[in-house]
């Protein structure tokens, strides 16, 4: 199993001395600590699924506290993390193939629903997401949700600005469409 | 349209407040610091859950098989514990034992506790291993000098609660976490009278296990009415293999098999058949701060 593969070449993380490991520590968790809940939301948001985002953003935390040291401004934590936790959901939505979103349906019990699928699923617009590929639906929640400018979403994110408008463009396009198809339906 | 869109968006989005960082992930940072670097082999395969939660075995995806019965099992050595090497130390784990719930675990609990750690270590060939109560709450786990204490760890940290889960039409992935109240469990691990592990007919490491008569009866019953439903194994709520149903299974002998290019390689097989033999832990183990034995005591 990958979990219990190490190869001989791991060293623990404190080889550099307790003292430098005990500062090493205390920042990243000082830096890490005010970006939980809305690292939690944002992978949330990007999963519809609370336990799978829990499990991105942890994921996500064991990622930045081994590469923590090639953060040299700590007051960009949350850019950096931003970028670990939104590829990490993205991997996890390809590996879904298709996003488990239910649609709406007023008889569904809401009762002890996903705490993020019933948020989406409670908007019809939001509920339109699930139509979208995994990239769109992250920059779309990224300029809405994050309330980002484009070029932040860049740099965040590491695309091209170019990639993020075109991404956006056709996330909106795609949003658009669904919405009109189900309106027509609904109108029958 | 457009226009329109990017206006509702914002507001869609922020209508409702979302549910903030749960206590588990908040526990969960604090202890991604004291963990171990590790090699991610294939980062997609897997959630670190495992080490930051203590809960987690996870296997590699394939196409898995479940079948009845028992072909040709050869002999596999479990290999949990890599040879002692000369210039490890001694390691002395120190565990506390918290709460479940409401239950504060008493004396004769944390004994109950200590005999499942001594049956996995056991089970995996640790040589030499001493598990024993200290203070009120705790629990000290040393082991011989080992390259790679890590497998150990994660064997002892886990509560091991197996659970059989029907999954319908629902597909799983090796190493996902299902929620509570997402599935309900058939029956759980309390129903395996004994594991091994074993290898398939192409040599690849397998784990078998006896079922209990009325697990067996249960999962004959399951399986043969849901043919080409899936079906899970689950370890701390962490899928241990979710297989299609291909056919009933009668007599309570299962073997498990990773297929395709991943599937179980040995040391994880050993570490799965630790757990369905020990049981899981009555109360679950946090592990403290770990050190060699041997070191000099520094000053709190």
């Amino acid at each position: 199993m990958p979990l219990l593969a190490l190869p001989v070449d791991a060293r623990p993380a404190d080889i550099a001395g307790p003292e430098a490991d005990h500062a090493r520590r205390s920042d990243f968790l000082a830096a890490a600590r005010p970006n939980l809940d809305r690292a939690y939301r944002l992978a949330g948001l990007l999963l519809a699924d609370a336990h799978e985002a829990e499990d991105a953003v942890q994921d996500a935390l064991v990622i930045a506290w081994r590469s923590f040291e090639s953060l040299r401004e700590t007051d960009k934590f949350d850019a950096w993390f931003d970028r670990i936790l939104v590829n990490g959901c993205r991997d996890r939505l390809r590996r879904r193939n298709v996003v488990r979103f239910i649609p709406m349906d007023a008889d569904m019990d809401h009762a002890g629903r996903d705490p993020f699928q019933a948020f989406i699923e409670r908007d019809a617009l939001l509920a339109g997401l699930a139509a979208l590929t995994p990239d769109e639906r992250i920059v779309l929640t990224m300029r809405f949700w994050a309330d980002l400018p484009l070029e932040a979403i860049a740099r965040r994110l590491d695309w091209p600005l170019g990639t993020v408008k075109s991404r956006l463009h056709r996330a909106l396009e795609r949003l658009r469409r669904t919405l009109d198809h189900e309106g027509r339906e609904a109108a029958r | 349209m457009s226009d329109d869109l990017e206006q509702r968006l914002p507001r869609a989005f922020h209508r409702d407040a979302l549910p903030p960082a749960p206590a588990s992930l908040i526990d969960a940072l604090e202890r991604v610091p004291d963990a171990p670097v590790r090699a991610r082999r294939r980062a997609d395969r897997r959630s670190f859950l495992g080490f930051v939660a203590a809960a987690a075995l996870v296997a590699t995806v394939g196409a898995l098989a479940i079948s009845g019965g028992s072909p040709r099992p050869g002999p596999v050595t479990p290999t949990l514990v890599p040879s002692p090497s000369s210039d490890t130390m001694r390691l002395r784990l120190e565990y506390q034992v918290l709460p479940s719930g409401a239950a504060i675990p008493t004396e004769s609990d944390r004994a109950a506790v200590i005999s499942v750690l001594e049956a996995r270590l056991a089970s995996t060939g640790v040589v030499d291993a001493t598990v024993t109560a200290d203070g009120t709450d705790r629990i000290v786990v040393e082991l011989p000098g080992v390259a790679d204490a890590e497998p150990i760890r994660r064997l002892i940290g886990q509560v091991g609660a197996v659970e059989f889960v029907p999954l319908g039409s629902s597909e799983l992935t090796v190493g996902q976490r299902i929620g509570p109240g997402r599935f309900a469990a058939l029956f759980t691990g309390d129903q395996i009278a004994s594991a091994s592990a074993a290898a398939d007919q192409d040599g690849r490491p397998a784990i078998e296990f006896t079922l209990k008569p009325e697990g067996t009866r249960m999962f004959a019953e399951y399986t043969s009415q849901n043919v080409g439903s899936y079906f899970a194994i689950t370890i701390d709520d962490v899928v241990i293999t979710a297989p299609i149903i291909q056919n009933g299974i009668a007599d309570g002998e299962v073997q498990i098999t990773g297929g395709g290019a991943g599937g179980f390689d040995a040391t994880e097989a050993a570490a799965i058949v630790a757990i369905l033999d020990s049981g899981p832990l009555p109360f679950p183990i946090r592990e403290m701060a770990s050190q060699p034995a041997d070191a000099s005591p520094s000053a709190p």
